[in-house]
Protein backbone atom coordinates (compact mmCIF):
# COMPACT_ATOMS: atom_id res chain seq x y z
CA UNK A 1 0.00 0.00 0.00
CA UNK A 2 1.20 3.52 -0.77
CA UNK A 3 2.69 5.01 2.43
CA UNK A 4 0.81 8.27 1.82
CA UNK A 5 -2.49 6.45 2.25
CA UNK A 6 -3.94 4.21 4.93
CA UNK A 7 -6.88 1.80 4.94
CA UNK A 8 -9.99 2.19 7.05
CA UNK A 9 -8.73 -0.35 9.58
CA UNK A 10 -5.37 1.38 10.06
CA UNK A 11 -7.01 4.82 10.28
CA UNK A 12 -9.48 3.48 12.83
CA UNK A 13 -6.55 2.27 14.98
CA UNK A 14 -4.72 5.60 14.64
CA UNK A 15 -7.76 7.64 15.65
CA UNK A 16 -9.07 5.18 18.23
CA UNK A 17 -12.56 5.16 16.74
CA UNK A 18 -14.55 2.26 15.36
CA UNK A 19 -14.63 1.50 11.65
CA UNK A 20 -18.31 2.48 11.58
CA UNK A 21 -17.60 5.89 13.14
CA UNK A 22 -14.74 6.41 10.73
CA UNK A 23 -16.94 5.43 7.81
CA UNK A 24 -19.41 8.13 8.92
CA UNK A 25 -16.62 10.72 8.95
CA UNK A 26 -15.63 9.71 5.42
CA UNK A 27 -19.23 9.61 4.17
CA UNK A 28 -19.91 13.08 5.58
CA UNK A 29 -16.77 14.44 3.93
CA UNK A 30 -14.97 15.15 7.22
CA UNK A 31 -12.05 13.05 6.02
CA UNK A 32 -11.26 12.73 2.32
CA UNK A 33 -10.92 9.28 0.81
CA UNK A 34 -10.18 7.69 -2.52
CA UNK A 35 -11.35 4.36 -3.87
CA UNK A 36 -8.97 1.74 -5.22
CA UNK A 37 -9.73 -0.23 -8.37
CA UNK A 38 -10.94 -3.02 -6.09
CA UNK A 39 -13.41 -0.68 -4.39
CA UNK A 40 -11.49 -0.27 -1.10
CA UNK A 41 -11.28 3.12 0.51
CA UNK A 42 -7.91 4.69 1.18
CA UNK A 43 -7.47 7.78 3.36
CA UNK A 44 -4.61 10.27 2.95
CA UNK A 45 -2.31 9.76 5.94
CA UNK A 46 -1.89 13.54 6.27
CA UNK A 47 -5.66 13.98 6.67
CA UNK A 48 -5.83 11.22 9.28
CA UNK A 49 -2.89 12.75 11.17
CA UNK A 50 -4.54 16.18 11.05
CA UNK A 51 -7.73 14.78 12.60
CA UNK A 52 -5.67 12.90 15.17
CA UNK A 53 -3.88 16.13 16.14
CA UNK A 54 -7.08 17.89 17.04
CA UNK A 55 -8.94 14.90 18.43
CA UNK A 56 -10.31 15.53 21.88
CA UNK A 57 -13.77 15.13 23.36
CA UNK A 58 -15.13 18.36 21.89
CA UNK A 59 -13.31 17.98 18.60
CA UNK A 60 -14.78 14.50 18.19
CA UNK A 61 -18.22 15.80 18.99
CA UNK A 62 -17.89 18.51 16.39
CA UNK A 63 -16.76 15.95 13.83
CA UNK A 64 -19.68 13.65 14.50
CA UNK A 65 -22.23 16.45 14.69
CA UNK A 66 -21.15 19.00 12.09
CA UNK A 67 -24.63 20.49 11.91
CA UNK A 68 -25.21 22.62 15.04
CA UNK A 69 -28.99 22.56 14.61
CA UNK A 70 -29.04 18.78 14.41
CA UNK A 71 -26.76 18.64 17.43
CA UNK A 72 -29.08 20.92 19.38
CA UNK A 73 -32.06 18.76 18.51
CA UNK A 74 -30.23 15.59 19.48
CA UNK A 75 -29.06 17.00 22.80
CA UNK A 76 -31.22 16.65 25.89
CA UNK A 77 -33.24 19.74 26.79
CA UNK A 78 -31.47 20.02 30.13
CA UNK A 79 -28.32 18.42 31.50
CA UNK A 80 -29.12 14.97 32.90
CA UNK A 81 -27.01 15.77 35.92
CA UNK A 82 -29.40 18.45 37.12
CA UNK A 83 -28.74 19.88 40.60
CA UNK A 84 -30.97 17.30 42.30
CA UNK A 85 -29.65 14.32 40.37
CA UNK A 86 -26.22 12.73 40.45
CA UNK A 87 -25.11 10.86 37.33
CA UNK A 88 -22.66 7.98 37.18
CA UNK A 89 -21.19 6.92 33.84
CA UNK A 90 -20.07 3.29 33.61
CA UNK A 91 -17.79 2.49 30.66
CA UNK A 92 -17.56 -1.24 30.15
CA UNK A 93 -17.60 -3.45 27.06
CA UNK A 94 -18.56 -6.55 29.02
CA UNK A 95 -22.30 -6.49 29.49
CA UNK A 96 -22.21 -8.92 32.45
CA UNK A 97 -20.06 -6.49 34.44
CA UNK A 98 -22.08 -3.46 33.38
CA UNK A 99 -25.31 -5.31 34.30
CA UNK A 100 -23.92 -5.95 37.77
CA UNK A 101 -22.97 -2.31 38.24
CA UNK A 102 -26.25 -1.04 36.85
CA UNK A 103 -28.21 -3.38 39.15
CA UNK A 104 -26.24 -2.18 42.13
CA UNK A 105 -26.85 1.48 41.32
CA UNK A 106 -30.57 0.99 40.61
CA UNK A 107 -31.06 -0.95 43.83
CA UNK A 108 -28.79 0.90 46.24
CA UNK A 109 -28.91 4.45 44.85
CA UNK A 110 -32.42 5.10 43.50
CA UNK A 111 -31.67 8.84 43.27
CA UNK A 112 -28.64 8.30 41.05
CA UNK A 113 -28.79 8.06 37.26
CA UNK A 114 -26.55 5.29 35.95
CA UNK A 115 -25.55 5.47 32.27
CA UNK A 116 -23.54 2.84 30.43
CA UNK A 117 -21.11 3.38 27.55
CA UNK A 118 -19.48 0.46 25.78
CA UNK A 119 -16.14 2.00 24.89
CA UNK A 120 -14.09 5.14 25.35
CA UNK A 121 -15.48 6.98 22.36
CA UNK A 122 -19.05 6.27 23.37
CA UNK A 123 -18.07 7.58 26.82
CA UNK A 124 -16.58 10.80 25.43
CA UNK A 125 -19.84 11.58 23.67
CA UNK A 126 -21.86 10.80 26.80
CA UNK A 127 -19.53 12.84 29.03
CA UNK A 128 -20.31 15.95 27.05
CA UNK A 129 -24.04 15.43 27.31
CA UNK A 130 -24.58 13.98 30.76
CA UNK A 131 -21.83 15.63 32.83
CA UNK A 132 -21.46 12.76 35.31
CA UNK A 133 -20.00 13.25 38.79
CA UNK A 134 -18.49 9.75 38.79
CA UNK A 135 -16.85 7.93 35.88
CA UNK A 136 -16.22 4.20 36.31
CA UNK A 137 -14.27 2.71 33.43
CA UNK A 138 -12.87 -0.62 32.39
CA UNK A 139 -9.32 -0.33 31.06
CA UNK A 140 -9.15 -2.98 28.37
CA UNK A 141 -11.59 -1.97 25.63
CA UNK A 142 -11.32 -1.66 21.87
CA UNK A 143 -10.77 0.43 19.92
CA UNK A 144 -10.78 3.30 22.42
CA UNK A 145 -9.56 2.00 25.79
CA UNK A 146 -9.90 3.21 29.36
CA UNK A 147 -6.30 4.46 29.52
CA UNK A 148 -6.95 6.91 26.71
CA UNK A 149 -10.30 7.92 28.17
CA UNK A 150 -8.77 8.67 31.57
CA UNK A 151 -5.96 10.67 29.96
CA UNK A 152 -8.51 12.74 28.05
CA UNK A 153 -10.68 13.34 31.09
CA UNK A 154 -7.84 14.28 33.43
CA UNK A 155 -6.37 16.63 30.82
CA UNK A 156 -9.58 18.67 30.56
CA UNK A 157 -10.29 21.34 33.19
CA UNK A 158 -14.06 21.01 32.69
CA UNK A 159 -13.88 17.42 33.98
CA UNK A 160 -11.72 18.18 37.02
CA UNK A 161 -14.60 17.53 39.40
CA UNK A 162 -15.38 14.10 37.97
CA UNK A 163 -14.44 11.30 40.38
CA UNK A 164 -12.60 8.54 38.52
CA UNK A 165 -12.58 4.78 39.05
CA UNK A 166 -10.71 2.23 36.89
CA UNK A 167 -11.80 -1.42 36.80
CA UNK A 168 -9.43 -4.08 35.56
CA UNK A 169 -8.23 -7.64 35.71
CA UNK A 170 -4.76 -6.51 34.57
CA UNK A 171 -1.68 -6.80 36.73
CA UNK A 172 0.48 -3.82 37.73
CA UNK A 173 3.13 -4.61 35.11
CA UNK A 174 0.59 -4.61 32.29
CA UNK A 175 -0.91 -1.33 33.54
CA UNK A 176 2.55 0.24 33.62
CA UNK A 177 3.37 -1.16 30.18
CA UNK A 178 0.29 0.54 28.80
CA UNK A 179 1.20 3.91 30.24
CA UNK A 180 -0.10 3.74 33.82
CA UNK A 181 -2.98 5.62 35.36
CA UNK A 182 -3.34 9.32 36.15
CA UNK A 183 -2.79 10.14 39.85
CA UNK A 184 -6.35 10.69 41.07
CA UNK A 185 -7.88 7.44 39.82
CA UNK A 186 -9.19 4.80 42.22
CA UNK A 187 -8.10 1.40 40.88
CA UNK A 188 -10.38 -1.56 41.61
CA UNK A 189 -9.42 -5.06 40.51
CA UNK A 190 -11.87 -7.58 39.16
CA UNK A 191 -13.73 -9.21 40.79
CA UNK A 192 -15.03 -5.82 41.79
CA UNK A 193 -15.12 -5.28 45.52
CA UNK A 194 -18.57 -3.74 45.57
CA UNK A 195 -18.26 -2.72 49.23
CA UNK A 196 -15.22 -0.62 48.40
CA UNK A 197 -16.92 0.86 45.36
CA UNK A 198 -20.00 1.69 47.42
CA UNK A 199 -17.84 3.38 50.05
CA UNK A 200 -16.39 5.58 47.31
CA UNK A 201 -19.83 6.31 45.83
CA UNK A 202 -21.31 6.99 49.29
CA UNK A 203 -18.67 9.64 49.90
CA UNK A 204 -19.41 11.36 46.60
CA UNK A 205 -23.17 11.14 47.08
CA UNK A 206 -22.65 12.82 50.47
CA UNK A 207 -20.55 15.60 48.93
CA UNK A 208 -23.10 16.05 46.15
CA UNK A 209 -26.01 16.22 48.59
CA UNK A 210 -24.19 18.80 50.71
CA UNK A 211 -23.42 20.92 47.66
CA UNK A 212 -26.98 20.62 46.34
CA UNK A 213 -28.52 21.70 49.62
CA UNK A 214 -26.07 24.60 50.14
CA UNK B 1 -30.26 8.72 48.12
CA UNK B 2 -28.53 5.58 49.40
CA UNK B 3 -30.35 2.33 50.06
CA UNK B 4 -29.03 -0.96 51.39
CA UNK B 5 -30.64 -3.83 49.43
CA UNK B 6 -29.62 -6.48 51.92
CA UNK B 7 -31.72 -4.76 54.58
CA UNK B 8 -35.07 -5.05 52.83
CA UNK B 9 -34.85 -7.40 49.85
CA UNK B 10 -35.16 -11.13 50.18
CA UNK B 11 -32.38 -13.13 48.56
CA UNK B 12 -33.72 -15.29 45.70
CA UNK B 13 -33.78 -19.07 45.80
CA UNK B 14 -31.22 -20.22 43.26
CA UNK B 15 -30.62 -23.69 41.81
CA UNK B 16 -27.64 -25.74 42.91
CA UNK B 17 -24.60 -24.88 40.87
CA UNK B 18 -21.14 -26.37 40.67
CA UNK B 19 -19.82 -23.63 38.40
CA UNK B 20 -20.71 -20.49 40.29
CA UNK B 21 -19.49 -19.63 43.74
CA UNK B 22 -22.69 -18.15 45.14
CA UNK B 23 -21.07 -17.26 48.45
CA UNK B 24 -18.33 -15.28 46.70
CA UNK B 25 -20.86 -13.58 44.43
CA UNK B 26 -22.88 -12.47 47.43
CA UNK B 27 -19.78 -11.44 49.34
CA UNK B 28 -18.30 -9.33 46.55
CA UNK B 29 -21.46 -7.88 45.01
CA UNK B 30 -23.63 -7.61 48.11
CA UNK B 31 -26.74 -9.39 46.81
CA UNK B 32 -27.60 -12.65 45.05
CA UNK B 33 -30.66 -10.88 43.69
CA UNK B 34 -28.53 -9.44 40.88
CA UNK B 35 -27.14 -12.78 39.68
CA UNK B 36 -29.96 -13.61 37.18
CA UNK B 37 -29.51 -10.24 35.45
CA UNK B 38 -25.75 -10.66 35.27
CA UNK B 39 -26.12 -14.30 34.15
CA UNK B 40 -28.49 -13.24 31.40
CA UNK B 41 -26.01 -10.63 30.14
CA UNK B 42 -23.22 -13.22 30.22
CA UNK B 43 -25.27 -15.71 28.19
CA UNK B 44 -26.07 -13.10 25.53
CA UNK B 45 -22.33 -12.66 24.88
CA UNK B 46 -21.46 -16.35 24.80
CA UNK B 47 -22.34 -17.14 21.14
CA UNK B 48 -20.20 -14.24 19.92
CA UNK B 49 -17.29 -15.32 22.10
CA UNK B 50 -17.49 -18.83 20.66
CA UNK B 51 -17.43 -17.45 17.14
CA UNK B 52 -14.53 -15.14 17.94
CA UNK B 53 -12.70 -17.99 19.61
CA UNK B 54 -13.04 -20.22 16.55
CA UNK B 55 -11.81 -17.40 14.33
CA UNK B 56 -8.86 -16.62 16.62
CA UNK B 57 -7.85 -20.28 16.71
CA UNK B 58 -8.25 -20.73 12.96
CA UNK B 59 -6.12 -17.66 12.23
CA UNK B 60 -3.66 -18.48 15.05
CA UNK B 61 -3.94 -14.84 16.04
CA UNK B 62 -2.30 -14.83 19.49
CA UNK B 63 -3.21 -11.22 20.27
CA UNK B 64 -6.84 -11.90 19.53
CA UNK B 65 -6.72 -15.08 21.62
CA UNK B 66 -5.15 -13.23 24.54
CA UNK B 67 -7.71 -10.40 24.36
CA UNK B 68 -10.56 -12.87 24.20
CA UNK B 69 -9.32 -14.87 27.19
CA UNK B 70 -9.00 -11.63 29.15
CA UNK B 71 -12.50 -10.52 28.17
CA UNK B 72 -14.14 -13.85 29.05
CA UNK B 73 -12.27 -13.96 32.34
CA UNK B 74 -13.58 -10.50 33.23
CA UNK B 75 -17.14 -11.64 32.57
CA UNK B 76 -16.54 -14.82 34.58
CA UNK B 77 -15.57 -12.63 37.54
CA UNK B 78 -18.91 -10.85 37.21
CA UNK B 79 -20.79 -14.16 37.68
CA UNK B 80 -18.25 -15.60 40.16
CA UNK B 81 -17.45 -18.53 37.86
CA UNK B 82 -14.20 -19.44 39.57
CA UNK B 83 -13.85 -22.85 37.87
CA UNK B 84 -13.79 -21.16 34.48
CA UNK B 85 -11.48 -18.42 35.79
CA UNK B 86 -9.04 -21.11 36.90
CA UNK B 87 -9.08 -22.77 33.47
CA UNK B 88 -8.61 -19.42 31.70
CA UNK B 89 -5.76 -18.42 34.01
CA UNK B 90 -3.97 -21.68 33.22
CA UNK B 91 -4.53 -21.12 29.49
CA UNK B 92 -3.07 -17.60 29.84
CA UNK B 93 0.02 -19.00 31.56
CA UNK B 94 0.49 -21.55 28.76
CA UNK B 95 0.11 -18.80 26.19
CA UNK B 96 2.63 -16.60 27.98
CA UNK B 97 5.09 -19.51 27.75
CA UNK B 98 4.61 -19.52 24.00
CA UNK B 99 2.58 -22.73 23.85
CA UNK B 100 -0.37 -22.96 21.48
CA UNK B 101 -3.79 -22.54 23.02
CA UNK B 102 -5.60 -25.84 23.67
CA UNK B 103 -9.26 -24.81 23.77
CA UNK B 104 -11.00 -28.12 24.60
CA UNK B 105 -10.92 -27.70 28.38
CA UNK B 106 -12.06 -24.09 28.22
CA UNK B 107 -14.93 -24.81 25.84
CA UNK B 108 -16.05 -27.70 28.05
CA UNK B 109 -15.94 -25.43 31.10
CA UNK B 110 -17.95 -22.74 29.29
CA UNK B 111 -20.58 -25.33 28.33
CA UNK B 112 -20.95 -26.37 32.00
CA UNK B 113 -21.14 -22.74 33.03
CA UNK B 114 -23.72 -22.01 30.35
CA UNK B 115 -25.96 -24.79 31.67
CA UNK B 116 -25.77 -23.49 35.24
CA UNK B 117 -26.38 -19.89 34.22
CA UNK B 118 -29.36 -20.92 32.10
CA UNK B 119 -30.85 -22.71 35.09
CA UNK B 120 -30.41 -19.58 37.20
CA UNK B 121 -32.02 -17.36 34.57
CA UNK B 122 -34.91 -19.77 33.99
CA UNK B 123 -35.71 -20.10 37.69
CA UNK B 124 -35.48 -16.39 38.42
CA UNK B 125 -38.68 -14.33 38.63
CA UNK B 126 -39.60 -12.79 35.26
CA UNK B 127 -38.73 -9.25 36.35
CA UNK B 128 -35.22 -10.26 37.44
CA UNK B 129 -33.69 -10.44 33.95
Amino acid sequence: MNADFVGIGEASRILGVSRTSLQKLVDSGQIPAVKTAGGHRRLPRAAVDAVNQKTGPKALLRLFEPNPEAAALAAPQAPIDAPDKLTVLVVEDDSATSALLRSMFEECYPGVTCLVATDGLDAVLMLERSRPRILITDLNMKPFDGFRLLQLVTARPEYRAVALVALTGMGDQEIDRRGGLPPRVLLLRKPINMHRLRGFVDAHVQIFSTQASA
Amino acid sequence: MKHDPSSSLAQPRLPTTSQIDLAKFQQSSGSLKWLPVVASAFLRQLPQWREDFDAALASQNRTHQTDLLHKIKGACYAVAAYGAIDVITKAEVQQARGRPLAPARLLEQLALLEADLLAIVVQAPADAH
